[in-house]
């Protein structure tokens, strides 16, 4: 066995360097992704492999230099203690600014080992770097690498037990500079080559007048992909499997026989039949709506975002978004939430980190909770509305647009706080690398199985425990002034609405059997997606914002719903 | 030739100008400059998105997004 200790290796460099596709090359499949102590910040860890030993890899978050301008800049600080290494990963192409966080790091007394990635685009580019001679001026050692292709990672690996402290000599920021100056006259050569056609199509995804329509193209492309990939994987693998499965169910449905147990289990019949939807046993329900209805979407959905990411246009969106979200308190970055929010609530009030100032977390994740659904919920909204028309899945849309934009208005106006601007990189666009989009997709998918399975099955024991004690109609008559004098629905909602609390899509199909026309329908999905966040998304948020500011987004959380619904309620039903 | 000062965000798309100062504190200074906006380097403006939006620039051919209020802080010579 091997006694010794486990190396921590630390991926260090500025945002938009490779960095986790470098990571995706150095661990295998069992990489996870941890919260740092204290914190909700998220990193990734895995393992990896040298030369029979086995080392901690830690893909620690970008950033450009050790003084922290956000909470993620200053986890990736604090980390620096705990590495017993460091690769720091820099983008050839743009080596003058990426020797700024190098030389930072120099001064640590932790052993640096620097990697050139992206060395193929900077030749193409025409850029030359002479890495013995930066090995030289820095003191450790320089690998050129091609992280996309593996070009170089070997030699890397095999350098790592070369390097030591560094010995740089102490200099001022102004120093550095200088000292960066010096060392890029000795070491890169640039031959001026024309605008690529790729540096064209960048700037006219950024321009306005060329960026908009192009940015509304991508979004209704990527929709139409994800409905594509999902509507596919339904078809062909997931209805095919569940045919196999209702017979089994069935079997062991009339090996129960009637009673509590059963309607726990499997639930209740429908005509003799098992409705996946309506059934609400552990083994119908339970299963079907988590994987036969919405994990196809989240698949689509997280791989359809990580190419937009990992191409580099999710922060053109930011820059051609920035000029609405900033009415809203936010920047730019904000759109990131959103999307990713879409996917899984969870990922998204997450991401609200990126963000630097309280005010602007706060909005964030509050609009995020209020008018944000998550795949699960438009995979039901979609099934069960799309049915009527697809004009009632639009209403929903609308009152949730319509929402988001008035409580992002009022919010911005009445949280005290900054609201920084935006100040972001824009990637050149790049080819993404498979393996890393993968693990990226794999990661988020696995946020939505773990989270979604236990309490879509608690949900289902909840729910039938309260029917049959009769909990449900001592709720439904306390909430109908409400439920019913408000928003114009049957008492009964008040289930849905409290089974909305663990998990969203099954709520919505829980609204299926209470016989409500297509309006009531279009106010009690929009009413659910508003009212209150699920409990994993509340998790994250009473880590996010604490206690006190959540119960501050919950109060207007209510409020929203109160009043959203209330106006549906006069608007599509009348009084 | 004369140089005339500008603050950045006066610049039209595809002017060029070299960058003089940064007007602001430490932070400010710190944080712009970790970006490769340096003294001394060239910038030319891409787009400017409307209603106040930020100002996309190019350094060394990099694209950066930079809110109108960081990029008026900017002072170049045109």
């Amino acid at each position: 066995m091997d006694i010794q200790k486990v190396k921590t290796i630390l991926l260090m460099g500025n945002p938009n360097v490779g960095k986790s596709v470098v990571f995706s090359r150095l661990t295998g499949a069992n990489v996870i992704a941890s919260n740092y102590p204290g914190s909700t910040i998220e990193f990734t860890k895995g393992l990896m492999r040298i030369e029979g030993s086995k080392e901690e890899l830690i893909d620690v978050p970008g950033t450009y230099s050790l003084e922290p301008t956000n909470t993620a800049e200053e986890v990736a600080v604090k980390m620096l203690d705990e590495g017993d290494l460091i690769i720091n990963v820099i983008d050839s192409t743009n080596l003058e600014r990426n020797l700024f966080l190098t030389l930072e790091l120099l001064q640590r007394n932790t052993p640096v080992v620097v990697a050139l990635n992206m060395w193929d685009e900077a030749k193409h580019n025409g850029i030359t770097i002479n890495p013995d001679e930066l090995e030289k001026l820095l003191g450790v050692p320089v690998v050129p690498i091609v992280a996309l292709t593996g070009e170089g990672i070997k030699t890397m690996l095999s350098r790592l037990k070369e390097t030591h402290i560094p010995t740089d000599i102490s200099r001022s920021d102004a120093e550095k500079w200088i000292h960066i100056g010096e060392i890029i006259k000795k070491v890169q050569t640039i031959e001026h080559r024309h605008h690529t056609i790729w540096e064209k199509i960048s700037d006219a995804t950024v321009k306005p007048t060329t960026g908009l329509p192009i940015g509304l193209g991508v979004i209704l492309l990527t929709f139409s992909f994800i409905r594509f990939i999902g509507e596919g994987l339904i078809g062909h693998v997931l209805e095919p499997l569940f045919d196999l499965y209702t017979p089994v169910v069935m079997e062991i449905s009339s090996a129960i026989g009637p009673g509590i147990f059963h309607d726990i289990i499997i639930g209740r019949l429908i005509d003799g039949n098992i409705d996946y939807v309506q059934s609400m046993g552990l083994l119908t329900t339970g299963i079907f709506v988590p994987f036969g209805m919405v994990l196809p979407y989240i698949l689509a959905f997280y791989f359809g975002l990580s190419i937009l990411e990992d191409t580099g246009y999710l922060p053109r969106l930011s820059v051609l978004s920035d000029t609405i979200f900033h009415k809203f308190g936010l920047h730019g970055c904000g759109i990131v939430s959103v999307f990713l929010g879409l996917g899984c609530n969870v990922p998204g009030a997450l991401s609200t980190r990126i963000l630097e100032t309280r005010k602007q977390r706060f909005i964030s994740a509050t609009l995020l909770a209020i008018s944000i659904p998550c795949m699960a919920q438009i995979a039901m909204v979609f099934g069960i509305l799309g049915s009527y028309g697809m004009q009632y899945v639009l209403m929903v849309f609308i009152a949730l647009i319509t929402t988001y934009i008035s409580a992002g208005l009022l919010l911005n106006r009445y949280i005290a706080g900054e609201s920084p601007e935006l100040f972001l990189d824009i990637p050149p666009y790049r080819r993404p690398y498979g393996k890393a989009l993968l693990k990226k997709t794999w990661m988020r998918v696995r946020i939505f199985l773990t989270e979604a399975i236990p309490f879509v099955f608690l949900g289902v024991l909840f729910i039938n425990i309260l029917y049959a004690v009769g909990i449900i109609d001592i709720l439904g008559a306390f909430f109908s002034p409400v439920i019913s004098g408000i928003w114009g629905l049957p008492k009964e909602a008040a289930a849905a609405l409290l089974i909305g609390f663990l998990r969203k899509d099954m709520a919505i199909g829980m609204l299926l059997p209470l016989g409500m026309n297509p309006f009531q329908l279009v106010i009690a999905s929009t009413v659910l997606t508003i009212y209150f966040p699920c409990v994993a998304t509340f998790a994250v948020l009473v880590r996010e914002l604490g206690i006190k500011d959540l119960l501050k987004s919950v109060l207007l959380m209510i409020a929203a719903a109160i009043i959203v619904g209330g106006i549906m309620r006069l608007i599509l039903l009348g009084f | 030739m004369i140089h005339l000062e500008q603050i950045l965000t006066n610049l039209q798309p595809k002017q060029k100008a070299r960058i003089l100062r940064l007007e602001g504190g430490f932070g400010f200074q710190k944080n712009i400059r970790s970006r490769g906006i340096l003294e001394g380097k060239i910038v030319e403006v891409i787009t400017r998105q409307p209603v106040g939006g930020p100002i996309v620039i190019s350094i060394d051919k990099r694209t950066t997004a930079i809110g109108r209020g960081m990029a008026s802080r900017i002072i170049v010579a045109v």
